[in-house]
């Protein structure tokens, strides 16, 4: 077995938890003093650390005025398990590896943490990030601007094809933080467009992923053109605390090759490991209203209508043509709803999320895709008109944070063909999904 | 009108009679006592027919004397009027039945000198003449232009731009005909050949399932969407990508090559698309991406092998085949006994919150095989699995949980099921992969009676 088990087991799951339940009482404490969500949502005992604070609100974070502004009209109200955990050591400048489940936080964990260290005055690339994917590359340069908004914090995703010049451009105006994939980022190093003498933060997010998609190559690259000081902070250990460079590695599961990659290029670092699910079933109610055809699906809605619009609802559909054909025969029967539109530009989405999250709007319908990205976890109500056929997104449509599980009620409608797709995700999540009750207003 | 081929055609009782309803319908009947007492009814009736103006006379009176002053003493003025009403109303065009709203006869059109009516100039339809210099030859309405609806043709950042979204949604939803609608409001125009490249270029970003989907998509926009020819085309530009590609995508060659493969297989690209690249490209990629497509193409059985290109992965096939495939990498791991395989088999399977299937499979496949070697090695896999955090804490208890939900039914062919969950639950609390509460709930497991009584409303015992 190439795979060193011992080696792991020496480097957290042994040390780490001594060093957890030894300090940990007092932020358990602290942690229990706030926690309203329905039992068994409590993350501590998942969350293996040597490193103990833990800072539940923004406020206390030390962060700059500007950049705290624009964590709060993000939308974001408390820290998350990882970012409660996360961002202290990250601003500190300790090299840091967080782990946990995907969608928990961490992109704007790293986004508040190289934010706040960067030097808006200076042109420079200051933090570097990489990603697997392009994709995930444009989502975090959304994440990274719309919290730097206030700070007025450029920032560039690398796309390459078409947009090569874009990108030298881009590049050569001078840009706090980059974005793009390891390949693409090196590219620009040897293009010698991107000037990396003036770095501070490092980020590798999803880190397993960007293994597992055959980048390992080009990560050392890249991290070879990093500033000399980081380098040669490798071998001088003492040094790399005063030191402001910051490695942070970020990754949902933690197999052999990423280790390797810590080890190679981190120096004591913090490890968070928030082994807990970040988004789970627990504590959801879940019902399936059968509808017979899918024609009847309208009626059974607008005579739900009424329940829903008590609290704040989320309607689900599986396309945006969908969504737009069902908005205005809502419309038409003059039931008040907001939706995402599939036209629609980002600047128009979040005026829309705003509205919703401001309890303007009660009703919102939505595709997944359209959704993405934007925390609706604090609606209690989740219809799903259309059964997502991709498993994994019925989690995300109605899956709550551990940390602030709440309590919520999701409803299904069910036509006679969806009847295996609802059996399958039943045994997907090992979950159990009733008919719903007449009283169900009661459950919201 | 009517009323004068009435007059000539009707018998004469009933012209008398007409004429008298005539009267008596008058408002100021009784006011021409000469005309109607004056005649007899033959003479009446030859001269009305001869001269029919000389009866309107009695009308036109008529008209003097209702006017307000001429209401009482209807009798003297009458008469005068009857002789100037003769001579004024000759000319008159009003016509003269007694009908009408007093307008001019044919709306003035009628009689000597007249052009027609007043304002039919003005309606006269417009001649459009090139040599007036009013002539406005960039009109829209000089006839030579006719307006339809067209889609723009979209330029190529406008194809990525609107693609991206349809084909994201794809991924989620999967359902080709959705986006065979969603692509129809869209003007590809000679561009259509885009479509793939877009798909193509997207899937390398996405999981292995999400290349599935691509070539399900690509192969049944064939047709329709794609022809041959644009297929060629798309994969001859992605060919000549290759180099930008894998800066983001490092297989990329690889990938490139089992689409090659795969449309060959679907039927959507000639084979002699290879043929035709033979010895003709230098780019080191392109070449790698046609060894490869050569090789899966020439290999046996490779046509229904290559169905599979892409892994059997993914959100969307059924949960018994995910548990099938769960089955079977666990038997492949308890012979080669690699982890590191088990853990890439399960990752390709894109279910990650599907885990505690596994578990339960592998805690019923320890119990029975029936052997401590097997236990061990399970162990030893959930182990790995757990640290490397692909297994959830919470995977690892609700996989255990449903162990003890079915160990009845588990113990009809392992009569010693639960003696073995409790050396395995011992085993997994060593590894520290359950806690003290699981443990006991594993060890209570073996004391079949699990209640504490029947009066205790099925209290689990502790």
């Amino acid at each position: 077995m190439s795979y060193s088990n011992d080696n792991r087991e020496e480097n957290w799951s042994g040390k780490a938890p001594k060093n957890g339940t030894e300090e940990r009482p007092e932020g358990e404490a602290e942690d229990r003093g706030n926690y309203d969500g329905p039992p068994g949502m409590d993350p501590d005992g998942v969350i293996e650390s040597n490193w103990d604070k833990i800072v539940d609100n923004f406020d206390e974070m030390k962060l700059k005025e500007k950049l705290l502004r624009g964590i709060y009209a993000y939308g974001f109200e408390r820290p998350s398990a990882i970012q409660q955990r996360a961002i202290l050591p990250c601003i500190m400048g300790h090299d840091v590896i967080a782990q946990a489940q995907s969608g928990t936080g961490k992109t704007a964990t790293f986004a508040i943490s190289l934010l706040q260290q960067i030097d808006i005055d200076a042109n420079e690339c200051q933090a570097l990030v990489l990603a697997p994917t392009r994709e995930l590359a444009q989502q975090i340069q959304k994440v990274v601007l719309a919290l730097g908004d206030y700070m007025d914090a450029q920032c560039h995703a690398c796309i390459g094809g078409t947009n090569v010049r874009e990108d030298l451009r881009k590049l050569s105006q001078g840009v706090h933080v980059v974005v793009g994939t390891p390949g693409r980022v090196f590219d620009m190093i040897n293009r010698r467009a991107l000037k990396t003498n003036c770095i501070k933060v490092f980020v590798l997010d999803e880190a397993d992923e960007m293994l597992s998609r055959g980048f390992k190559d080009q990560i050392y690259d890249v991290f070879k053109n990093l500033p000399a000081e980081v380098q040669v902070s490798e071998s001088i250990c003492v040094k790399v605390c005063d030191s402001n460079k910051v490695v942070i590695l970020l990754s949902a599961t933690m197999p052999a090759d990423v280790m390797e990659v810590t080890n190679h290029f981190m120096r004591n670092p913090i490890r968070i490991l928030v082994k807990k699910e970040e988004l789970t079933l627990e504590g959801i109610k879940q019902f399936y209203v059968q509808v017979e055809r899918e024609e009847w699906k309208l009626d059974t809605l607008c005579d739900l209508y009424d329940t829903l619009s008590i609290t704040q609802a989320v309607i689900f559909c599986n396309t945006r043509r969908k969504v737009d054909w069902l908005t205005e025969k809502m419309h038409e029967r003059d039931f008040t709803v907001s939706a995402m539109h599939g036209e629609m530009e980002q600047k128009e989405r979040d005026v829309i999320m705003r509205e919703f999250r401001s309890g303007s709007s009660r009703v919102l319908i939505t595709t997944d895709l359209l959704a993405r990205g934007i925390d609706v976890q604090q609606v209690s109500l989740v219809i799903n008109y259309d059964l997502p056929n991709h498993r994994e997104n019925y989690i995300h449509r109605i899956g709550r944070g551990g940390r602030f599980g709440r309590k919520g009620v999701a409803i299904n409608f069910v036509t006679e063909e969806d009847w295996r797709v609802l059996r399958d995700i039943e045994q997907y999540y090992n979950t159990t999904i009733e008919a719903m009750p007449m009283n169900v207003a009661d459950l919201i | 009108m009517d009323l004068y081929s009435e007059v000539a055609d009707v018998p004469i009782d009933d012209v008398e009679s007409a004429v008298e309803k005539v009267d008596e319908g008058d408002e100021t009947n009784g006011n021409n006592p000469i005309l109607a007492s004056s005649s007899t009814v033959d003479e009446r009736i030859t001269r009305r027919a001869k001269r029919p103006s000389k009866y309107l006379v009695k009308h036109l009176s008529k008209e003097g004397s209702s006017s307000p002053n001429g209401g009482q003493n209807g009798g003297a003025e009458g008469t005068s009027l009857l002789v100037n009403g003769i001579r004024t109303a000759k000319n008159l065009r009003r016509p003269r039945n007694g009908y009408g709203r007093g307008l001019p006869k044919k709306g003035g059109a009628g009689g000597k000198g007249v052009w027609g009516k007043p304002g039919i100039e003005l309606d006269v339809p417009e001649v459009m003449d090139e040599k007036d210099p009013n002539y406005d030859s960039d009109s829209l309405d000089n006839g030579d232009v006719t307006i339809e609806t067209i889609v723009p043709q979209l330029s190529h950042a406008e194809i990525n731009k609107h693609l991206e979204p349809i084909i994201l949604e794809y991924y989620g939803h999967g359902d080709t005909k959705e986006v065979a609608l969603a692509l129809e409001d869209y003007n590809f125009g000679e561009n259509r050949y885009l479509i793939a490249v877009v798909a193509i270029e997207l899937a390398m970003d996405h999981k292995p399932s999400n290349r599935e989907m691509t070539s399900v998509l690509l192969s049944d926009l064939y047709q329709h969407y794609l022809t041959e020819r644009e297929m060629e085309k798309a994969l001859d530009q992605l060919l000549r990508n290759l180099p930008d590609l894998v800066l983001d995508t490092p297989d990329a060659p690889t990938i490139l090559g089992n689409y090659i493969a795969r449309s060959v297989a679907d039927d959507t690209l000639a084979p002699r698309f290879l043929q035709n690249y033979q010895g003709k490209v230098e780019c080191d990629l392109a070449k790698q991406a046609l060894a490869r497509a050569d090789v899966l193409l020439s290999m046996k059985h490779g046509m229904t092998r290559l169905d599979n290109v892409w892994g059997v992965g993914g959100g969307l096939r059924p949960v018994t085949s995910l548990v099938r495939s769960m089955g079977l990498l666990l038997q492949e791991y308890l012979s080669s006994d690699d982890t590191l395989e088990a853990a890439r088999c399960l990752k390709e399977l894109e279910v990650p919150h599907f885990h505690h299937e596994l578990v339960y499979e592998a805690v019923v496949l320890s119990l029975e095989a029936v052997n401590e070697e097997t236990e061990n090695s399970i162990v030893k896999l959930l182990k790995s699995f757990y640290d490397s955090t692909i297994v959830t804490p919470d995977q690892m208890k609700n996989g255990i949980y449903r162990v003890l939900d079915d160990l009845d039914d588990i113990c009809l062919d392992v009569p010693n099921a639960a003696v073995y969950l409790e050396r395995l639950g011992g085993k997994c609390k060593t590894a520290g992969l359950i806690d003290e509460a699981m443990l006991q709930k594993c060890n209570a497991a073996r004391g079949r009676k699990r209640f504490v009584s029947e009066g205790d409303g099925g209290r689990f015992k502790d």
